[in-house]
């Protein structure tokens, strides 16, 4: 081969490879980042959506359960991996805008991602021991106003959505309450259920209000309807202005190729609108909601905002 | 009586298909195969096969996951006396025994009773489950922080009195562990302690990190350098079936550790655990040769095990009742659900009784399975034994490793267990047991939050431990264990239950 012909060739496959490599996007299975241990709401959405996913990008979605460090370790891997389509994240509100404003971590959710979908909201409920002598929200103010410091509320971590919720409604309503934080939801909850703390807010209330171990005072985030939550009106009913709700969606890292994240985006959005897809995420207590980038973006940054306003006023503290 | 009878009626005809009997059996197979792998657990077994039961039916892909669970409980027996690895909290104390028997050429006699002792457990929690699922989740919502503090107080000096050896080296042990159990972030305060700034420790070192560096790898550098001119863990295989003698002294610990289980396995976070344990020390104190227990008294694997596996069983009460996972395995059980389009709750047992009755009922039928399939194993088990080192431990190695890496997907775990293995080494040097660390690494933690906790409850006041009934008689029993520890009578046998050999 004469030098000549050497060099135009390798200027060709050079100028080919890239196109053949995104043509080709995806080639080889994708790794889903779930940022907990297998069996929570976050690991479940992954697992139904890697299902249908897999079946629309012609390759596996292999889900890696990467916990540590309330959900911050699995973000900053995917925002250190290349961003080359095949390291993906399934984040949470609390892993991705929370839990940075309370620990130390080596990502910005902002400038280190980008939206490919906004999955889902998730509804919380605002829930009380039914021993207490408390039916309403108005009910439940009143009563925290005669007797300040006197209830308390369970959550599941020190900055996790149902934490910053109900600090959010002491600062609305002008109450104090006790906060008792629990590893995990379903002790907090189990707690709560016995009457040992007395209040909650967090998406897995929502069948203990259903089954009358619980009694629902006001719900947010998502959607209810009578079936679902029969006589609990939207905290929006009290508190107009109310404006934070967990959330889940799925990103990938900022430099991402602009047609790789077309592919994502377009292949998430069809899986996102499959009647079997919404009705599983319904059945976890979550409202499906297909965004545009723009909105998804807009709504991370309200979320955020409120929460760094509520972990300000309210003083809460981790490191 | 007669709502029992046929809501197992209910449960059989779901259970007892062709379909749902294979299902079974493939489920316990993989969980022994899991269990008996030094450090691969359930949790990682059931989050990889999750996806192959989204094509089955409901009751089927429960079936098979639930087996998996309990099956493991099994295999992680096997694997402590055989190699004294315990891949979980519950099975430290099948080591004590039970690795001490397979040492005398006894292993067959272990495992032997480990799965009948099982069996037997197995039966009695699924009647029970069958019977009072729902007084005994009532019961269990009334340990609130402060009985938890005095149970997990009571559990502690427990694990002194257990240890073999100096009382004084068990104590620095148990609050060696204590310490371990302190990195992380602070529940309470989100402060983080002792991570020295590393990501990876935010969360605490994982029990299955600290189990295999130390008893795993540490075990191996001992053993090297210790035995040059042998090649095999023990030279006898002995016989492999339980003697008569055996079945007279474990039958009543058997009976005494599946009603431990049962009612303890019902507690959230560590309640399977302590059982085995509390079963130990009470074999302990109500042998005729407690000066055997620790040299390989046959009680000491029997009593333990039964309560581990009855535990593991009733385990499934909260989450069945009450749709609240009671440990991880079961948080994934609930994710299986959830893709089935069940939600997990008390209307489970009233929309689905088919699921419900069906899952409880086959339970039963894979502990029956499990023992048609262990017991012929046991001889195969044994055989394991008399591979030669030079095989046997680069492959107990490359486990471990693969057991730790699969917990967090963590390269960061594996390293920390190495550092691990180096400590157990120095321990064994010093003729520390490992045991009461371990125990106190799990308790500790605990402890400390239900202490906390209940503090923060009762604004401050104390008084909160003595005054409500059931923590009250706890922390009464934890001050006679103490007394008992101290009076000299007890502390003479217990110097000839633990001289160090």
């Amino acid at each position: 081969m004469t030098p000549l012909v050497k060099s135009v060739a390798l200027t060709l496959s050079l100028g080919l490879l890239p196109w053949a490599a995104q043509a080709a996007y995806p080639e080889k299975p994708i790794t889903y980042v779930v940022p907990y241990a297998p069996g929570g709401t976050n690991d479940n959405i992954a697992r139904v959506l890697s299902e249908f996913l897999g079946a629309e990008l012609g390759q596996p979605l292999v889900i890696e359960n990467k916990p540590g460090a309330g959900g911050t370790l699995g973000a900053s891997f995917v925002a250190k991996s290349a961003p080359d389509g095949y390291t993906l994240f399934n984040a949470s509100i609390g892993n991705l805008v929370i839990a940075p404003q309370l620990v130390p971590v080596n990502f910005d959710p902002f400038k280190d991602f980008t939206p490919i979908a906004n999955i889902a909201e998730s509804r919380s409920v605002i829930a009380i021991n039914p021993k207490l002598p408390i039916k309403t929200l108005a009910d439940l103010i009143a009563y925290a106003k005669a007797n300040p410091g006197k209830l308390s509320f369970s959550s599941s971590g020190i900055g996790t959505p149902g934490h910053i919720a109900l600090e959010y409604l002491q600062v609305l309503a002008g109450i104090s309450l006790v906060h008792v934080p629990y590893k995990g939801s379903a002790p907090a909850l189990s707690d709560t259920i016995s009457g040992h703390v007395d209040l909650i807010a967090d998406p897995l209330a929502n069948g203990a209000v259903k089954s009358g171990h619980l009694r629902g005072l006001a719900w947010f985030g998502g959607t209810a309807d009578e079936k679902e939550l029969p006589g609990v009106p939207s905290l929006l009913d009290s508190f107009p202005q109310w404006n934070f709700s967990g959330a889940f969606l799925a990103v990938a890292p900022s430099q991402t190729p602009p047609d790789i994240l077309k592919r994502l985006r377009q292949a998430f959005d069809r899986v996102l609108a499959k009647p079997e897809v919404i009705d599983k995420l319904k059945l976890m207590g979550l409202t499906p909601q297909r965004l545009s980038v723009e909105d998804t973006l807009s709504i991370l940054r309200a979320t955020h905002d409120t929460s760094a306003d509520i972990i300000r006023r309210a003083n809460i503290k981790a490191q | 009586m007669e709502d029992l009878v046929s809501h197992l009626a209910v449960g059989v005809d779901a259970a007892v298909t062709w379909q749902n009997l294979l299902y079974c059996f493939v489920g316990v197979l993989l969980g022994t195969l899991v269990g008996v792998l030094p450090g691969l657990g359930p949790v990682a077994t059931i989050a990889m096969l999750l996806p192959v039961t989204y094509g089955l039916p409901p009751v089927s892909a429960l079936i098979m996951l639930s087996g998996i669970y309990y099956g493991a409980q099994y295999g992680g027996s096997t694997a402590a006396i055989l190699v004294n690895l315990p891949g979980e909290s519950s099975s430290v104390v099948t080591c004590l025994d039970g690795h001490a028997l397979a040492k005398k050429g006894r292993a067959g006699a272990a495992l032997g009773i480990a799965a009948i002792g099982s069996f037997f457990a197995g039966t009695v929690s699924t009647l029970v489950v069958a019977a009072a699922a729902v007084p005994l989740a009532a019961f269990a919502l009334k340990f609130g922080p402060a009985e938890y503090f005095s149970l997990m107080l009571l559990g502690l000096i427990a694990a002194v009195v257990l240890a073999q050896g100096d009382v004084l080296k068990a104590i620095a042990m148990t609050l060696l562990g204590l310490l371990l159990g302190l990195v992380g972030v602070d529940v309470n305060s989100g402060d983080e302690r002792f991570t020295f700034g590393i990501p990876e420790l935010a969360e605490g070192i994982s029990f299955v990190v600290i189990s295999m560096g130390i008893f795993g790898i540490g075990e191996i550098i001992a053993n090297l350098e210790r035995d040059h001119h042998r090649t095999q863990i023990v030279e006898r295989v002995g016989s492999v079936l339980p003697t008569r003698e055996d079945y007279r002294r474990a039958w009543k610990p058997v009976v005494r550790g599946s009603a431990l289980g049962s009612i303890m396995g019902v507690l959230p976070g560590g309640g399977a655990m302590l059982s085995s344990f509390a079963s130990y020390m009470l074999e302990k104190r109500l042998s005729k040769h407690p000066e055997e227990f620790g040299k390989g008294a046959i009680e000491g694997v029997a009593g333990p095990e039964s309560a581990n596996n009855a535990g593991a069983q009733t385990s499934f009460i909260p989450l069945l009742v009450m749709g609240l996972p009671s440990n991880a395995v079961m948080a994934l059980m609930i994710g299986a659900m959830m893709i089935h389009g069940i939600v997990p709750g008390p209307q489970v047992m009233t929309e689905r009784p088919d699921l419900f009755w069906g899952v409880i009922v086959s339970m039963w039928i894979g502990n029956i399975l499990l023992l048609l399939l262990n017991l012929p194993l046991v001889g195969i088990w044994v055989r394991l034994l008399s591979i030669p080192y030079r095989i046997l431990y680069p492959a107990i190695l490359l486990f471990c490793c693969i057991g730790v890496f699969s917990v967090n997907n963590s390269l960061f775990d594996v390293l920390l267990a190495v550092g691990f293995g180096l400590l157990g080494y120095l321990f064994i040097k010093l003729r520390c047991e490992p045991a009461p660390l371990l125990l106190g690494f799990v308790l500790g933690p605990l402890m400390e939050e239900n202490l906390r906790r209940a503090m923060l409850l009762s604004r401050g006041d104390p008084t909160v431990f003595f005054t409500r009934p059931i923590s009250a008689s706890l922390l009464i029993f934890a001050v006679l264990l103490l007394a008992l520890l101290a009076l000299p009578h007890f502390r003479s046998t217990r110097k000839v239950a633990f001289a160090e050999d």
